[in-house]
């Protein structure tokens, strides 16, 4: 902890007088080289010391969103501490579909008291689902207030549309860019200062098939699996050479042209479950395609034993069956894997006959 | 899948001017460089470090290594400016210890590079190596031209983030290898966003070390 650091030799404090300190030492060799190094730091959790929104530019914000989006957005505002510290969970049932989603705060985040970057969106009706994850960027100010305005405008953007469609899809991220827009000009920085990814499905029932539409812009993850186990990813990762380049965001110039792009309509089917992922699980677990099987194995079955390319897991039930499928799910979001510390957030939903066409996933079982 | 490492490569000059006061001071500002970086989990995770020194001729005297597993090199100067070496050192090291983005794994993040020179190039090859690392962007370079010998033109031919060390005093080397702390820290700590490689933000440069525009 950074306690049992502390009780170590100061490196900075003192290493401009240990000159002083060690004759021997000539002063230009502040470090002398055979003084004890220090016990390698380990990780600690503090509660974001800032306001998760900008303090005194509420009322400005809230007077340039939607009244609908500025109500909620007071609320997020208040709940702020709950939902975007820690992280917190949503979990919905219908007839035919389940859907839970979680985010959990990274490491990182986490030990130098910073809030979570991502957030969700899940809605659930007899005759819709919507499921919303983003990821804002660590490089801009404002990201967090970016992920949540833009999940929960496309989000209600999709749930209130008249159909599922491309065209209601292009509609929910317009409305996310032009929301992100207006808040920046509220805060009056450059709208790359609330820079998120935004990964959105919805889907309707149509006889025994379904209709979906799906889109992504940045990085992060979205597959369908169907009933005889395939996995199917409509739209590539936004990514380069080297981890952790995104080229384009949300409210960029070039969101709707990645996003057109990007904007998948299916009629599945067989469709067996959802998945989205941020790049806090999409990260560890690459190419996620390969992966997505054995992660609904294990939420839907249980976790057995550690998932290649996970870390270390704790074994538990069933996340679906638990009595708060929420918290089971942010628990799981816990996997701990050396360098991949940063916020997670997922979002799964499940058709009814999901635990029959998706087996357990079993060491055995190659991921 | 293994590790994703944020690679960071010191590339210093330890030509025969660096001799006495800047060379002790480099070694003990790797040293100091070392010991914070053992205070910040994501970098003892994520960070790996590598040495290279040219003088007559480049060595690559550490290969990346984990910030836990580091050693600090003994460095001695004597010799010429063998400048083109040191940079096609780092372009070799590159393409053999860094893992990029495949459709099987995950790459590394960018690496950041440090370059330290005081003084000008003797060979006559540098200016090809200095054309593929501005050209083709493998890294992010930074570069400190320390005292008033050394040759800014130069170095802005490598990179564009160009800073300058006015006085090549303990307490100017101190200052700049904290400001190579703070860069580390804060890219590993962002990693998840840097944008178009070229991109990056770092850390106010400390007094004493001024940004050559």
């Amino acid at each position: 902890m950074s306690g049992s650091a502390s009780e170590q030799p100061e490196p900075s404090a003192t290493a401009a007088s240990a000159g002083a300190v060690e004759p021997v030492m000539p002063p230009a060799t502040p470090a002398p080289a055979d003084e004890p190094l220090p016990r390698p730091a380990t990780w600690t959790v503090k509660p974001p010391d800032a306001p998760w929104c900008p303090e005194g530019r509420l009322d400005a914000i809230l007077a340039r969103l939607e009244p609908a989006v500025a109500a909620r957005f007071r609320d997020r505002v208040a709940h702020a501490r709950v939902e975007h510290a820690e992280g917190h969970g949503r979990h919905a049932t219908s007839e035919a579909w389940t859907v839970t989603a979680a985010m959990r705060r990274g490491r990182r985040h986490a030990h130098t008291g910073a809030w979570s970057d991502d957030a969700f969106f899940a809605s659930l009706s007899s005759h819709r689902g919507v499921l919303v994850v983003a990821d804002g960027a660590g490089s801009a100010t404002w990201s967090r207030l970016g992920s949540a305005i833009a999940v929960d405008v496309a989000g209600e953007s999709l749930r209130n549309a008249t159909d599922v469609s491309a065209e209601a899809m292009h509609e929910a991220v317009e409305r996310a860019v032009l929301a992100l827009r207006n808040v920046a000009t509220a805060l009056e920085v450059a709208p790359r200062e609330l820079r998120t990814t935004l990964l959105a499905v919805a889907w309707e029932p149509d006889g025994t098939r379904h209709r979906l539409v799906t889109t992504q812009v940045g990085d992060g993850s979205l597959v369908l699996a169907h009933a005889d186990g395939t996995i199917n990813r409509p739209a590539a990762g936004d990514g380069g050479e080297w981890s952790g380049e995104v080229h384009c965001f949300v409210p960029d110039d070039e969101t709707m042209t990645r996003a057109r792009a990007a904007t998948v309509v299916h009629d599945v089917p067989d469709l067996a479950a959802l998945l989205l992922v941020t790049d806090g699980i999409d990260d560890p677990c690459y190419p996620f395609p390969r992966f997505a099987g054995p992660i609904l194995g294990q939420l839907l079955h249980g976790t057995t034993a550690p998932l290649t390319g996970l870390g270390v897991q704790v074994n538990a039930p069933s996340v679906i069956t638990a009595a708060d499928p929420a918290a089971a799910l942010h628990a799981w979001l816990g996997f701990e894997k050396r360098g991949e510390n940063d916020d997670r957030t997922l979002a799964v939903a499940l058709h009814t006959t999901a635990s029959h066409v998706i087996p357990p996933w079993a060491p055995s079982t190659s991921a | 899948m293994t590790t994703r490492r944020l690679p960071v490569y010191i590339l210093a000059d330890v030509s025969g001017s660096m001799q006495g006061t800047p060379i002790e001071s480099v070694k003990s500002g790797i040293r100091q460089l070392h010991r914070d970086l053992l205070g910040d989990p994501q970098a003892i995770e994520s960070a790996y470090l590598s040495i290279i020194t040219f003088g007559n001729n480049a060595t690559q005297m550490v290969p990346l290594t984990e910030v836990a597993m580091f050693n600090p090199p003994e460095l001695t100067a004597s010799g010429t400016t063998n400048f083109g070496d040191g940079l096609r050192m780092l372009l070799e090291s590159f393409d053999r210890e860094l893992v990029r983005t495949t459709a099987d794994q995950k790459g590394d993040w960018r690496p950041l590079v440090f370059v330290l020179s005081d003084g000008a190039p003797t060979d006559t090859e540098w200016p090809t190596y200095a054309q593929q690392l501005r050209e083709r962007r493998p890294a992010n370079i930074i570069a400190v031209a320390c005292g008033d010998q050394a040759d800014v033109n130069v170095l802005k031919q490598v990179t564009e983030n160009v800073i300058l060390m006015q006085e090549m005093t303990p307490d100017a080397f101190k200052a700049f290898f904290a400001f190579v702390s703070a860069s580390v820290k804060q890219t590993s700590q962002k990693v998840g966003a840097v944008a178009d490689g070229s991109a990056i933000t770092l850390p106010p440069p400390p007094p004493g070390i001024t940004i050559v525009p």
